[in-house]
Protein backbone atom coordinates (compact mmCIF):
# COMPACT_ATOMS: atom_id res chain seq x y z
CA UNK A 1 0.00 0.00 0.00
CA UNK A 2 1.03 3.53 -0.46
CA UNK A 3 0.21 6.68 1.36
CA UNK A 4 1.80 9.97 2.19
CA UNK A 5 1.95 11.73 5.55
CA UNK A 6 -1.28 10.53 7.11
CA UNK A 7 -3.12 7.23 6.76
CA UNK A 8 -6.79 7.99 6.41
CA UNK A 9 -9.52 6.38 8.45
CA UNK A 10 -10.81 4.14 5.67
CA UNK A 11 -7.38 2.72 4.94
CA UNK A 12 -6.68 2.27 8.65
CA UNK A 13 -9.80 0.16 8.92
CA UNK A 14 -8.73 -1.97 5.99
CA UNK A 15 -5.28 -2.48 7.52
CA UNK A 16 -6.90 -3.46 10.82
CA UNK A 17 -9.14 -5.97 9.09
CA UNK A 18 -6.11 -7.47 7.33
CA UNK A 19 -4.09 -7.85 10.53
CA UNK A 20 -7.11 -9.26 12.34
CA UNK A 21 -7.34 -11.84 9.56
CA UNK A 22 -3.73 -12.79 10.41
CA UNK A 23 -2.43 -11.43 7.13
CA UNK A 24 1.16 -10.39 6.82
CA UNK A 25 0.88 -6.72 5.88
CA UNK A 26 3.41 -4.46 4.19
CA UNK A 27 2.61 -0.78 3.93
CA UNK A 28 4.59 1.45 1.60
CA UNK A 29 4.67 5.09 2.61
CA UNK A 30 6.21 8.16 1.04
CA UNK A 31 8.38 8.91 4.06
CA UNK A 32 8.85 8.24 7.75
CA UNK A 33 6.31 10.87 8.79
CA UNK A 34 3.35 10.68 11.16
CA UNK A 35 1.78 7.87 9.15
CA UNK A 36 4.64 5.57 10.05
CA UNK A 37 4.17 6.39 13.76
CA UNK A 38 0.52 5.42 13.48
CA UNK A 39 1.44 1.79 12.89
CA UNK A 40 4.33 1.41 15.30
CA UNK A 41 3.80 -1.85 17.16
CA UNK A 42 0.91 -2.96 14.96
CA UNK A 43 2.84 -5.78 13.30
CA UNK A 44 2.60 -4.03 9.94
CA UNK A 45 5.91 -3.75 8.11
CA UNK A 46 6.55 -0.28 6.78
CA UNK A 47 8.55 0.51 3.67
CA UNK A 48 9.28 3.81 1.99
CA UNK A 49 9.16 4.89 -1.62
CA UNK A 50 9.91 8.54 -2.10
CA UNK A 51 9.04 10.53 -5.21
CA UNK A 52 6.57 9.83 -7.95
CA UNK A 53 6.25 6.15 -8.62
CA UNK A 54 3.69 4.10 -10.43
CA UNK A 55 1.36 1.77 -8.60
CA UNK A 56 3.23 -1.25 -9.93
CA UNK A 57 6.61 0.16 -8.84
CA UNK A 58 5.17 0.61 -5.35
CA UNK A 59 3.86 -2.94 -5.35
CA UNK A 60 7.36 -4.09 -6.32
CA UNK A 61 8.79 -2.17 -3.39
CA UNK A 62 6.30 -3.87 -1.10
CA UNK A 63 7.06 -7.32 -2.46
CA UNK A 64 10.79 -6.77 -1.95
CA UNK A 65 10.09 -6.03 1.70
CA UNK A 66 7.78 -9.01 1.99
CA UNK A 67 10.41 -11.38 0.64
CA UNK A 68 9.68 -14.29 -1.66
CA UNK A 69 6.00 -15.17 -1.28
CA UNK A 70 6.16 -18.84 -2.32
CA UNK A 71 4.60 -20.00 0.92
CA UNK A 72 1.59 -17.77 0.64
CA UNK A 73 -1.81 -19.16 -0.25
CA UNK A 74 -3.09 -15.72 -1.23
CA UNK A 75 -1.45 -12.41 -2.03
CA UNK A 76 -3.44 -9.20 -2.15
CA UNK A 77 -1.94 -6.07 -3.67
CA UNK A 78 -3.87 -2.87 -3.22
CA UNK A 79 -3.45 0.86 -3.02
CA UNK A 80 -5.28 3.74 -1.37
CA UNK A 81 -7.28 4.90 -4.35
CA UNK A 82 -10.56 3.60 -2.97
CA UNK A 83 -12.58 3.48 0.22
CA UNK A 84 -13.59 0.10 1.58
CA UNK A 85 -16.68 0.73 3.66
CA UNK A 86 -16.69 -2.77 5.02
CA UNK A 87 -13.18 -4.24 4.83
CA UNK A 88 -14.24 -7.51 6.38
CA UNK A 89 -16.87 -7.95 3.68
CA UNK A 90 -14.32 -7.09 0.99
CA UNK A 91 -11.85 -9.67 2.27
CA UNK A 92 -14.52 -12.34 2.62
CA UNK A 93 -15.88 -11.68 -0.85
CA UNK A 94 -12.36 -11.72 -2.29
CA UNK A 95 -11.57 -15.03 -0.62
CA UNK A 96 -14.83 -16.55 -1.81
CA UNK A 97 -14.77 -15.38 -5.39
CA UNK A 98 -11.06 -15.33 -6.18
CA UNK A 99 -10.53 -19.02 -5.49
CA UNK A 100 -11.38 -20.04 -9.06
CA UNK A 101 -8.86 -17.60 -10.52
CA UNK A 102 -5.08 -17.43 -10.37
CA UNK A 103 -5.19 -13.67 -10.62
CA UNK A 104 -8.29 -11.66 -9.86
CA UNK A 105 -8.89 -7.94 -9.83
CA UNK A 106 -11.89 -6.47 -8.11
CA UNK A 107 -12.80 -4.91 -11.44
CA UNK A 108 -11.58 -5.04 -14.99
CA UNK A 109 -12.21 -3.59 -18.40
CA UNK A 110 -12.94 -6.15 -21.10
CA UNK A 111 -12.42 -3.99 -24.17
CA UNK A 112 -10.58 -3.03 -26.29
CA UNK A 113 -8.58 -5.72 -24.52
CA UNK A 114 -8.77 -7.29 -21.05
CA UNK A 115 -7.36 -4.97 -18.41
CA UNK A 116 -7.33 -5.81 -14.73
CA UNK A 117 -7.59 -2.71 -12.57
CA UNK A 118 -4.67 -3.08 -10.22
CA UNK A 119 -5.97 -1.07 -7.26
CA UNK A 120 -7.01 -4.45 -5.84
CA UNK A 121 -5.36 -7.64 -7.10
CA UNK A 122 -5.50 -11.08 -5.61
CA UNK A 123 -3.15 -13.92 -6.52
CA UNK A 124 -4.63 -17.18 -5.26
CA UNK A 125 -2.70 -20.40 -4.69
CA UNK A 126 0.98 -21.16 -4.34
CA UNK A 127 1.38 -21.76 -8.06
CA UNK A 128 0.21 -18.24 -8.78
CA UNK A 129 2.79 -16.64 -6.51
CA UNK A 130 5.73 -18.90 -7.25
CA UNK A 131 5.77 -19.07 -11.01
CA UNK A 132 8.48 -17.73 -13.24
CA UNK A 133 5.90 -15.39 -14.73
CA UNK A 134 5.16 -13.98 -11.29
CA UNK A 135 8.84 -13.44 -10.56
CA UNK A 136 9.50 -11.93 -13.94
CA UNK A 137 6.74 -9.39 -13.55
CA UNK A 138 7.32 -8.35 -9.98
CA UNK A 139 11.06 -8.71 -9.55
CA UNK A 140 12.14 -7.05 -12.77
CA UNK A 141 10.92 -3.86 -14.35
CA UNK A 142 8.75 -5.80 -16.76
CA UNK A 143 6.08 -3.14 -17.16
CA UNK A 144 4.02 -0.51 -15.46
CA UNK A 145 0.58 -0.53 -16.95
CA UNK A 146 -2.50 -2.53 -16.06
CA UNK A 147 -2.86 -3.60 -19.68
CA UNK A 148 0.72 -4.92 -19.74
CA UNK A 149 0.21 -6.73 -16.44
CA UNK A 150 -2.93 -8.40 -17.74
CA UNK A 151 -1.27 -9.38 -21.03
CA UNK A 152 1.69 -10.79 -19.15
CA UNK A 153 -0.29 -13.05 -16.85
CA UNK A 154 -2.78 -14.08 -19.53
CA UNK A 155 0.19 -14.97 -21.71
CA UNK A 156 1.61 -17.04 -18.89
CA UNK A 157 -1.58 -19.08 -18.75
CA UNK A 158 -3.01 -17.58 -15.59
CA UNK A 159 -6.75 -17.81 -15.12
CA UNK A 160 -7.51 -14.10 -14.96
CA UNK A 161 -10.78 -12.35 -14.19
CA UNK A 162 -12.64 -9.86 -12.09
CA UNK A 163 -14.52 -10.37 -8.86
CA UNK A 164 -17.27 -7.97 -9.85
CA UNK A 165 -19.44 -9.61 -12.49
CA UNK A 166 -22.11 -7.60 -14.23
CA UNK A 167 -25.09 -9.47 -15.60
CA UNK A 168 -26.97 -8.25 -18.68
CA UNK A 169 -29.24 -6.04 -16.66
CA UNK A 170 -26.33 -4.37 -14.85
CA UNK A 171 -24.48 -3.91 -18.11
CA UNK A 172 -27.48 -2.08 -19.49
CA UNK A 173 -27.59 0.15 -16.43
CA UNK A 174 -23.88 0.94 -16.92
CA UNK A 175 -24.41 1.72 -20.60
CA UNK A 176 -27.41 3.95 -19.88
CA UNK A 177 -25.34 5.74 -17.26
CA UNK A 178 -22.59 6.31 -19.81
CA UNK A 179 -25.07 7.55 -22.42
CA UNK A 180 -26.83 9.78 -19.92
CA UNK A 181 -23.63 11.60 -18.96
CA UNK A 182 -22.30 11.78 -22.51
CA UNK A 183 -19.40 9.40 -21.96
CA UNK A 184 -20.67 7.27 -24.83
CA UNK A 185 -22.05 8.80 -28.03
CA UNK A 186 -25.71 8.12 -28.71
CA UNK A 187 -26.71 6.71 -32.07
CA UNK A 188 -30.07 7.60 -33.56
CA UNK A 189 -32.98 5.50 -32.33
CA UNK A 190 -34.55 3.11 -34.82
CA UNK A 191 -38.12 4.28 -34.86
CA UNK A 192 -39.41 4.04 -31.35
CA UNK A 193 -36.66 1.78 -30.08
CA UNK A 194 -32.99 2.07 -29.24
CA UNK A 195 -30.64 -0.88 -29.51
CA UNK A 196 -28.22 -1.42 -26.69
CA UNK A 197 -25.66 -4.21 -26.73
CA UNK A 198 -24.84 -5.34 -23.19
CA UNK A 199 -21.44 -6.53 -24.41
CA UNK A 200 -20.48 -2.91 -25.08
CA UNK A 201 -20.39 -2.31 -21.31
CA UNK A 202 -17.06 -4.13 -21.31
CA UNK A 203 -15.35 -0.95 -22.50
CA UNK A 204 -16.60 1.01 -19.47
CA UNK A 205 -14.65 1.48 -16.27
CA UNK A 206 -16.75 -0.36 -13.66
CA UNK A 207 -15.45 1.84 -10.84
CA UNK A 208 -17.21 4.75 -12.56
CA UNK A 209 -20.13 3.25 -14.46
CA UNK A 210 -21.04 0.35 -12.18
CA UNK A 211 -20.27 2.17 -8.95
CA UNK A 212 -23.52 1.13 -7.33
CA UNK A 213 -22.88 -2.60 -7.92
CA UNK A 214 -19.31 -2.24 -6.65
CA UNK A 215 -20.68 -0.54 -3.56
CA UNK A 216 -23.51 -3.02 -3.03
CA UNK A 217 -21.43 -6.17 -3.53
CA UNK A 218 -18.05 -5.18 -2.14
CA UNK A 219 -18.59 -1.98 -0.17
CA UNK A 220 -16.00 -0.26 -2.36
CA UNK A 221 -16.06 3.24 -3.84
CA UNK A 222 -13.28 4.65 -6.02
CA UNK A 223 -12.09 7.95 -4.61
CA UNK A 224 -11.64 9.36 -8.09
CA UNK A 225 -15.36 9.01 -8.66
CA UNK A 226 -16.20 11.10 -5.62
CA UNK A 227 -13.33 13.57 -5.87
CA UNK A 228 -13.04 14.14 -9.63
CA UNK A 229 -15.84 12.25 -11.35
CA UNK A 230 -14.05 12.69 -14.69
CA UNK A 231 -16.96 11.39 -16.80
CA UNK A 232 -19.58 13.43 -14.92
CA UNK A 233 -21.39 10.22 -14.00
CA UNK A 234 -24.60 10.71 -12.06
CA UNK A 235 -23.57 10.17 -8.43
CA UNK A 236 -26.32 12.21 -6.81
CA UNK A 237 -27.57 9.14 -4.95
CA UNK A 238 -24.03 8.20 -3.86
CA UNK A 239 -23.36 11.69 -2.52
CA UNK A 240 -26.68 11.72 -0.66
CA UNK A 241 -25.87 8.34 0.82
CA UNK A 242 -22.35 9.35 1.86
CA UNK A 243 -23.76 12.44 3.56
CA UNK A 244 -26.56 10.58 5.34
CA UNK A 245 -25.15 7.17 6.29
CA UNK A 246 -23.73 7.10 9.82
CA UNK A 247 -19.94 7.22 9.93
CA UNK A 248 -19.44 7.15 6.16
CA UNK A 249 -18.62 10.78 5.31
CA UNK A 250 -15.43 10.82 7.46
CA UNK A 251 -14.06 7.90 5.47
CA UNK A 252 -14.07 10.14 2.40
CA UNK A 253 -13.26 13.45 4.03
CA UNK A 254 -10.05 12.30 5.65
CA UNK A 255 -8.76 10.49 2.63
CA UNK A 256 -6.90 13.46 1.18
CA UNK A 257 -3.51 12.33 2.43
CA UNK B 1 -58.07 37.34 -28.13
CA UNK B 2 -60.30 34.71 -26.55
CA UNK B 3 -61.77 35.59 -23.19
CA UNK B 4 -59.55 33.70 -20.79
CA UNK B 5 -59.95 33.17 -17.05
CA UNK B 6 -57.01 32.09 -14.95
CA UNK B 7 -56.97 30.52 -11.48
CA UNK B 8 -53.63 30.29 -9.68
CA UNK B 9 -53.32 28.07 -6.61
CA UNK B 10 -50.59 29.38 -4.35
CA UNK B 11 -48.93 27.70 -1.41
CA UNK B 12 -45.90 28.85 0.49
CA UNK B 13 -45.22 27.75 4.05
CA UNK B 14 -44.13 31.28 4.96
CA UNK B 15 -46.78 33.05 2.92
CA UNK B 16 -44.13 34.46 0.62
CA UNK B 17 -44.80 35.63 -2.91
CA UNK B 18 -41.90 34.61 -5.14
CA UNK B 19 -40.65 37.21 -7.60
CA UNK B 20 -41.36 35.00 -10.62
CA UNK B 21 -45.03 34.65 -9.59
CA UNK B 22 -45.43 38.37 -9.19
CA UNK B 23 -44.01 38.90 -12.67
CA UNK B 24 -46.20 36.18 -14.09
CA UNK B 25 -49.39 37.59 -12.58
CA UNK B 26 -48.46 41.04 -13.84
CA UNK B 27 -48.01 39.57 -17.32
CA UNK B 28 -51.37 37.79 -17.09
CA UNK B 29 -52.93 41.06 -16.05
CA UNK B 30 -51.91 42.45 -19.42
CA UNK B 31 -53.77 39.61 -21.18
CA UNK B 32 -56.96 39.26 -19.18
CA UNK B 33 -58.86 40.95 -16.38
CA UNK B 34 -60.00 37.62 -14.97
CA UNK B 35 -57.18 36.32 -12.81
CA UNK B 36 -57.99 34.80 -9.43
CA UNK B 37 -55.04 34.12 -7.14
CA UNK B 38 -56.04 31.67 -4.39
CA UNK B 39 -53.53 31.30 -1.58
CA UNK B 40 -53.43 29.29 1.60
CA UNK B 41 -51.58 32.02 3.46
CA UNK B 42 -50.21 34.80 1.28
CA UNK B 43 -48.78 37.73 3.23
CA UNK B 44 -50.60 41.07 3.16
CA UNK B 45 -47.61 42.57 1.38
CA UNK B 46 -47.78 39.88 -1.29
CA UNK B 47 -51.51 40.36 -1.73
CA UNK B 48 -51.01 44.10 -2.13
CA UNK B 49 -48.45 43.54 -4.89
CA UNK B 50 -50.87 41.34 -6.82
CA UNK B 51 -53.95 43.48 -6.31
CA UNK B 52 -53.53 45.57 -9.50
CA UNK B 53 -53.54 42.44 -11.65
CA UNK B 54 -55.59 39.78 -9.88
CA UNK B 55 -58.31 39.13 -7.41
CA UNK B 56 -56.65 37.60 -4.35
CA UNK B 57 -58.47 35.04 -2.22
CA UNK B 58 -56.79 33.81 0.95
CA UNK B 59 -58.18 30.62 2.46
CA UNK B 60 -57.26 28.12 5.16
CA UNK B 61 -54.64 25.54 4.29
CA UNK B 62 -56.38 22.27 3.44
CA UNK B 63 -57.32 20.39 0.32
CA UNK B 64 -54.15 21.11 -1.64
CA UNK B 65 -54.16 22.88 -5.01
CA UNK B 66 -57.35 21.25 -6.26
CA UNK B 67 -59.35 22.90 -3.51
CA UNK B 68 -57.80 26.23 -4.43
CA UNK B 69 -58.73 25.60 -8.07
CA UNK B 70 -62.31 24.97 -6.97
CA UNK B 71 -62.40 28.08 -4.77
CA UNK B 72 -60.95 30.15 -7.61
CA UNK B 73 -63.38 28.80 -10.20
CA UNK B 74 -66.29 29.62 -7.89
CA UNK B 75 -64.88 33.11 -7.40
CA UNK B 76 -64.95 33.66 -11.17
CA UNK B 77 -68.74 33.42 -11.13
CA UNK B 78 -70.57 32.51 -14.31
CA UNK B 79 -68.16 30.65 -16.57
CA UNK B 80 -70.36 31.36 -19.57
CA UNK B 81 -68.45 34.63 -19.81
CA UNK B 82 -65.26 32.79 -20.69
CA UNK B 83 -63.94 30.91 -23.68
CA UNK B 84 -61.32 29.05 -21.70
CA UNK B 85 -60.09 28.54 -18.20
CA UNK B 86 -56.50 28.00 -17.17
CA UNK B 87 -55.66 26.55 -13.76
CA UNK B 88 -52.12 26.36 -12.49
CA UNK B 89 -50.33 26.16 -9.17
CA UNK B 90 -47.17 27.57 -7.63
CA UNK B 91 -45.13 24.35 -7.74
CA UNK B 92 -42.95 25.58 -10.58
CA UNK B 93 -40.83 28.58 -11.43
CA UNK B 94 -42.05 30.60 -14.39
CA UNK B 95 -38.96 32.23 -15.84
CA UNK B 96 -40.56 33.47 -19.02
CA UNK B 97 -44.26 34.36 -18.59
CA UNK B 98 -44.70 35.30 -22.24
CA UNK B 99 -43.22 32.01 -23.44
CA UNK B 100 -45.40 29.94 -21.12
CA UNK B 101 -48.53 31.86 -22.10
CA UNK B 102 -47.64 31.47 -25.73
CA UNK B 103 -47.12 27.72 -25.39
CA UNK B 104 -50.40 27.16 -23.62
CA UNK B 105 -52.71 29.81 -25.03
CA UNK B 106 -51.48 29.78 -28.64
CA UNK B 107 -51.32 25.99 -28.91
CA UNK B 108 -52.65 24.91 -32.29
CA UNK B 109 -54.36 21.61 -31.87
CA UNK B 110 -57.62 19.95 -31.08
CA UNK B 111 -58.09 19.28 -27.39
CA UNK B 112 -60.72 20.20 -24.84
CA UNK B 113 -58.19 19.91 -22.03
CA UNK B 114 -54.60 20.96 -22.55
CA UNK B 115 -51.93 20.21 -19.99
CA UNK B 116 -48.48 21.66 -20.25
CA UNK B 117 -47.20 18.10 -19.72
CA UNK B 118 -48.65 14.63 -19.50
CA UNK B 119 -47.53 11.38 -17.95
CA UNK B 120 -48.53 7.72 -18.15
CA UNK B 121 -47.34 6.94 -14.62
CA UNK B 122 -50.30 5.33 -12.77
CA UNK B 123 -52.38 5.77 -15.91
CA UNK B 124 -52.33 8.43 -18.62
CA UNK B 125 -53.05 11.88 -17.28
CA UNK B 126 -52.38 15.56 -17.72
CA UNK B 127 -50.19 16.87 -14.95
CA UNK B 128 -52.40 19.11 -12.88
CA UNK B 129 -49.91 21.86 -12.07
CA UNK B 130 -50.87 23.52 -15.35
CA UNK B 131 -54.03 22.70 -17.28
CA UNK B 132 -56.29 24.67 -19.58
CA UNK B 133 -59.94 23.88 -20.20
CA UNK B 134 -59.80 25.35 -23.64
CA UNK B 135 -63.24 24.92 -25.20
CA UNK B 136 -66.64 26.28 -24.29
CA UNK B 137 -67.90 22.75 -24.86
CA UNK B 138 -66.03 21.48 -21.82
CA UNK B 139 -66.60 24.57 -19.68
CA UNK B 140 -70.36 24.32 -20.22
CA UNK B 141 -70.51 20.56 -19.80
CA UNK B 142 -72.21 18.63 -17.04
CA UNK B 143 -68.94 16.75 -16.59
CA UNK B 144 -67.22 20.02 -15.70
CA UNK B 145 -69.97 21.08 -13.29
CA UNK B 146 -70.05 17.63 -11.72
CA UNK B 147 -66.27 17.42 -11.33
CA UNK B 148 -65.88 20.69 -9.49
CA UNK B 149 -69.29 20.64 -7.82
CA UNK B 150 -68.87 17.24 -6.23
CA UNK B 151 -65.30 17.79 -5.13
CA UNK B 152 -64.53 17.44 -1.44
CA UNK B 153 -61.26 18.59 0.11
CA UNK B 154 -58.60 15.90 0.49
CA UNK B 155 -55.56 16.68 2.59
CA UNK B 156 -53.50 13.61 1.78
CA UNK B 157 -51.06 14.33 -1.04
CA UNK B 158 -51.05 10.84 -2.54
CA UNK B 159 -54.84 10.68 -2.52
CA UNK B 160 -55.02 14.10 -4.19
CA UNK B 161 -52.75 12.80 -6.95
CA UNK B 162 -54.64 9.55 -7.41
CA UNK B 163 -58.19 10.86 -7.09
CA UNK B 164 -57.89 14.35 -8.47
CA UNK B 165 -54.82 14.65 -10.67
CA UNK B 166 -55.11 11.27 -12.36
CA UNK B 167 -58.84 11.06 -11.70
CA UNK B 168 -59.57 14.34 -13.47
CA UNK B 169 -58.09 13.20 -16.76
CA UNK B 170 -60.00 9.94 -16.51
CA UNK B 171 -63.22 11.76 -15.62
CA UNK B 172 -63.12 14.03 -18.64
CA UNK B 173 -61.95 11.24 -20.95
CA UNK B 174 -64.91 9.13 -19.87
CA UNK B 175 -67.17 12.07 -20.60
CA UNK B 176 -65.84 12.15 -24.17
CA UNK B 177 -63.49 15.12 -23.97
CA UNK B 178 -60.14 15.07 -25.70
CA UNK B 179 -56.86 16.06 -24.15
CA UNK B 180 -53.36 16.95 -25.23
CA UNK B 181 -50.07 18.30 -23.94
CA UNK B 182 -48.40 21.50 -25.05
CA UNK B 183 -44.93 20.17 -24.26
CA UNK B 184 -43.99 17.00 -26.09
CA UNK B 185 -40.44 15.72 -25.50
CA UNK B 186 -38.39 15.22 -28.63
CA UNK B 187 -37.09 11.79 -29.58
CA UNK B 188 -33.69 12.70 -28.13
CA UNK B 189 -35.33 13.89 -24.90
CA UNK B 190 -37.35 10.72 -24.60
CA UNK B 191 -34.23 8.63 -25.11
CA UNK B 192 -32.37 10.67 -22.50
CA UNK B 193 -35.28 10.21 -20.11
CA UNK B 194 -35.13 6.44 -20.61
CA UNK B 195 -31.35 6.43 -20.01
CA UNK B 196 -31.88 8.45 -16.86
CA UNK B 197 -34.73 6.25 -15.70
CA UNK B 198 -32.68 3.09 -16.11
CA UNK B 199 -29.45 4.42 -14.64
CA UNK B 200 -31.25 5.71 -11.54
CA UNK B 201 -33.12 2.38 -11.36
CA UNK B 202 -36.49 4.09 -11.54
CA UNK B 203 -37.28 2.33 -14.80
CA UNK B 204 -36.91 -1.39 -15.29
CA UNK B 205 -35.55 -2.76 -18.54
CA UNK B 206 -37.96 -5.21 -20.08
CA UNK B 207 -36.99 -8.31 -22.04
CA UNK B 208 -33.32 -8.60 -21.18
CA UNK B 209 -33.21 -12.38 -21.20
CA UNK B 210 -31.23 -14.18 -23.90
CA UNK B 211 -28.27 -12.87 -25.80
CA UNK B 212 -27.46 -10.02 -28.12
CA UNK B 213 -28.66 -6.44 -28.08
CA UNK B 214 -31.58 -5.23 -26.00
CA UNK B 215 -34.27 -2.97 -27.45
CA UNK B 216 -35.05 0.04 -25.25
CA UNK B 217 -38.56 1.35 -25.83
CA UNK B 218 -38.79 5.12 -26.13
CA UNK B 219 -42.44 4.99 -25.12
CA UNK B 220 -41.23 4.03 -21.63
CA UNK B 221 -40.32 7.70 -21.26
CA UNK B 222 -44.02 8.32 -20.78
CA UNK B 223 -43.78 6.49 -17.46
CA UNK B 224 -41.28 9.05 -16.23
CA UNK B 225 -42.26 12.47 -14.96
CA UNK B 226 -41.32 14.85 -17.80
CA UNK B 227 -40.96 17.78 -15.42
CA UNK B 228 -37.99 15.90 -13.94
CA UNK B 229 -36.67 13.63 -16.65
CA UNK B 230 -37.04 16.14 -19.50
CA UNK B 231 -36.47 19.30 -17.48
CA UNK B 232 -34.07 20.82 -19.99
CA UNK B 233 -36.64 20.82 -22.77
CA UNK B 234 -39.32 22.23 -20.52
CA UNK B 235 -36.97 24.99 -19.41
CA UNK B 236 -35.91 25.77 -22.95
CA UNK B 237 -39.22 25.61 -24.75
CA UNK B 238 -41.70 26.60 -22.02
CA UNK B 239 -39.54 28.67 -19.69
CA UNK B 240 -40.42 26.76 -16.52
CA UNK B 241 -38.80 24.51 -13.92
CA UNK B 242 -40.54 22.41 -11.28
CA UNK B 243 -39.43 23.52 -7.82
CA UNK B 244 -39.37 19.95 -6.56
CA UNK B 245 -36.53 19.09 -8.90
CA UNK B 246 -33.76 21.25 -7.39
CA UNK B 247 -35.36 21.29 -3.95
CA UNK B 248 -35.82 17.54 -3.37
CA UNK B 249 -34.59 15.80 -6.53
CA UNK B 250 -36.56 12.68 -5.58
CA UNK B 251 -35.30 10.65 -8.54
CA UNK B 252 -31.65 11.51 -7.94
CA UNK B 253 -31.10 13.08 -11.33
CA UNK B 254 -27.85 14.77 -12.24
CA UNK B 255 -28.46 18.53 -12.18
CA UNK B 256 -24.94 19.84 -12.48
CA UNK B 257 -25.73 21.74 -15.68
CA UNK B 258 -28.80 23.44 -14.26
CA UNK B 259 -27.19 26.60 -12.96
CA UNK B 260 -25.09 27.01 -16.09
CA UNK B 261 -28.22 26.75 -18.23
CA UNK B 262 -30.06 29.26 -16.09
CA UNK B 263 -27.12 31.64 -16.28
CA UNK B 264 -27.42 31.84 -20.06
CA UNK B 265 -30.79 33.64 -19.85
CA UNK B 266 -31.34 37.07 -18.41
CA UNK B 267 -32.88 37.03 -14.90
CA UNK B 268 -33.37 33.24 -14.79
CA UNK B 269 -30.74 32.66 -12.12
CA UNK B 270 -32.02 35.55 -10.05
CA UNK B 271 -35.61 34.25 -10.16
CA UNK B 272 -34.39 30.74 -9.40
CA UNK B 273 -32.51 31.82 -6.29
CA UNK B 274 -35.43 33.91 -5.14
CA UNK B 275 -37.85 30.99 -5.59
CA UNK B 276 -35.59 28.63 -3.67
CA UNK B 277 -35.09 31.02 -0.77
CA UNK B 278 -35.92 28.94 2.29
CA UNK B 279 -39.07 29.82 4.21
CA UNK B 280 -38.29 32.18 7.07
Amino acid sequence: MRCQRHVPQGLSRLLSALTQADAEVVLILADAGPAAQQFAGSGIRIGYAAGRQTRQQLFRAGLKLLGRPEALSQLILCDDSFVALNPTQLLAQTAARAAQLDLAALTMLEAPEPCLQSYWLSFAGQRAVSSAAFSHWWYTDAGDSDVALTRHFLGAGYRVGSLLRLDRSERIVALCRAHACGALPVASPQGDTFLLDPAAAGQLDPTMFAWDRLLAEFGVVALRLVEENPSAVNIVKLRSWIAAAPGVAPLFETHAC
Amino acid sequence: MLNTAVVIAHYDPAGRLAAHLQRFVAHLGSLTRHVVFVSTGLSDAGAARLAPHARVVVRDNYGYDFWSYKVGIEALGDLAAFDRLWVLNSSFIIFDPALLCDRLLQWQGEADLLGLTQSADCGPHLQSYCIAFRTRRVLESRAFARWWGQMTPISDRLQVILQYEIGMSQHFARAGFSSGAAFVPTTAERLTAVFRGIETRNLKVAAIAGEGPVRLQLRDAELLNPTHYAWEGLLERCGILKLELPRDNPHHLELRTLRARLATKPSYLELYEDALTPAR
